[in-house]
């Protein structure tokens, strides 16, 4: 590879079933060009973590349905923090109140996109946080 | 630190795969800094997709743990030929081991290669035994004659199969069974199961080869029924010798 390859995790943390959003958005990234490990659902924080470091991602996208982001999202950044992996890109995507965000970017989640963010939006951030 | 009496820690560990896979550093260089090399072996866990591969692997590494062996596991998908992305999915089924510092699992893309591996899995391999691991496994999709390649890094390989594959499983006779030392007919639980067993047995015996008989491990993975039979059949053909059977002298 002569330039550097985007690995991905898009994990859905908590106890909602429904990754539809995930997977859709799984793909976009394929399609895109990055490597992209996806994890399935109802993830605990620790398994989201212990992926994100194995797999040695640069970027981690958690979707979340169920409304327990502000629990979940801040227990998982944490982690990442302790186990030395602050740099990874964290971003937040589901179905996300606005009036969360600051908590969330408080927390160490870089962006939140909302209920009508498309595909191509996502992609465009990453590539532009994370030069190749 | 991770629980192989290796020196580095799982962080510096995944690091240094990305390095080796992204050429930014040579393997000898990546072998000293992970440590130093156990007994260990490896295992090549084959079949189509959605066979069950990654379901069987994640109870086979409870059985090896439970064994009081590391284990790593290497799981390649392919890459995608337009978009140059990969989707690697393997995860999903394996997670049952988070937490155990004595399991570390990473997800490859084919990256262009051909043959069922990815370019940089002997180099990613002997990292892995370099930090210790003693199981090392590799799950790639693996059906007709142009994906064998795992049969040049394994020394057991496991071809996995199951009655939902049926056309697959024609392919698979010239194919991957023509190199493996153990065959799983995995989704026991469905339709058919009986004659396809049947069928496979058959085939097994024209495989046999130098003392070893290749084994039909009927499978349900999804129920854990057949993991330890496959871990006693994996040991018992590494104990007798493992890769040197016949297959290592592979034609072309
Ligand atoms: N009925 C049944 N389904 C199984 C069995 N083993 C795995 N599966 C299912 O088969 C699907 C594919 O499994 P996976 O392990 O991802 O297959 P892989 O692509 O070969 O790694 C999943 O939905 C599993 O739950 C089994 O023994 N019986
Ligand atoms: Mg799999």
């Amino acid at each position: 590879m002569d330039k550097k390859m985007i690995r991905v995790c898009v994990a859905k943390p908590g106890l909602d079933g429904h990754d539809r959003g995930a997977k859709v958005l799984a793909r976009a990234l394929k399609d895109a060009g990055m490597e992209v490990i996806y994890t399935g659902i109802r993830q605990t924080p620790e398994q989201v973590a212990e992926t994100c470091i194995q797999e040695d991602v640069n970027c981690l996208l958690l979707s979340l349905l169920s409304g327990a982001h502000n629990h979940l999202f801040p227990k998982i950044t944490a982690l990442l923090s302790e186990k030395g992996r602050k740099d990874i890109l964290v971003l937040g995507g589901g179905v996300i109140p606005e009036e969360d965000d600051e908590f969330l970017m408080k927390s160490g989640i870089k962006r939140v996109f909302h209920t009508g963010a498309t595909t191509d939006e996502i992609v465009a951030y990453i590539r532009e946080q994370i030069p190749s | 630190m991770t629980d192989t009496g290796g020196k580095i820690s799982t962080l510096e560990l995944a690091r240094l795969i990305t390095a080796v896979e992204n050429s930014e550093i040579t393997v000898s260089e990546a072998c000293s800094r992970a440590g130093k090399a156990e007994n260990s072996f490896v295992i090549g866990i084959t079949g189509p997709p959605g066979v069950g591969k990654s379901t069987l692997l994640n109870h086979l590494i409870r059985d090896f743990r439970a064994t009081n062996r590391t284990v790593a596991v290497i799981a390649v998908d392919p890459t995608s030929i337009l978009s140059g992305g990969a989707l690697l999915g393997d995860r999903i089924r394996m997670q049952t081991n988070t937490g155990d510092r004595g399991v570390f699992i990473r997800s490859m893309a084919t990256r262009g290669h051909l043959g069922g591996l990815t370019g940089k899995t002997t180099e990613v391999l002997e990292v892995l035994k370099s930090a210790g691991f003693e199981m090392l496994i590799v799950e790639t999709v693996g059906v007709g004659q142009t994906e064998v390649e795992v049969v040049r890094v394994a020394d057991a390989v496991v071809a996995v199969t199951s009655p939902a594959h049926g056309d697959e499983i024609q392919m698979m006779k010239a194919g991957i069974f023509e190199i493996a030392d153990v065959i799983v007919l995995n989704k026991s639980d469905y339709k058919g199961a009986e004659n396809v067993m049947r069928d496979l047995i058959r085939c097994a015996e024209g495989l046999n080869r130098n003392g070893w008989s290749v084994p039909v491990i009927r499978m349900i993975a999804a129920e854990q029924q057949g993991i330890t039979e496959l871990r006693e059949s994996i040991d018992s053909f590494l104990a007798q010798g493992g890769g040197s059977i016949g297959k290592r002298s592979l034609k072309g």
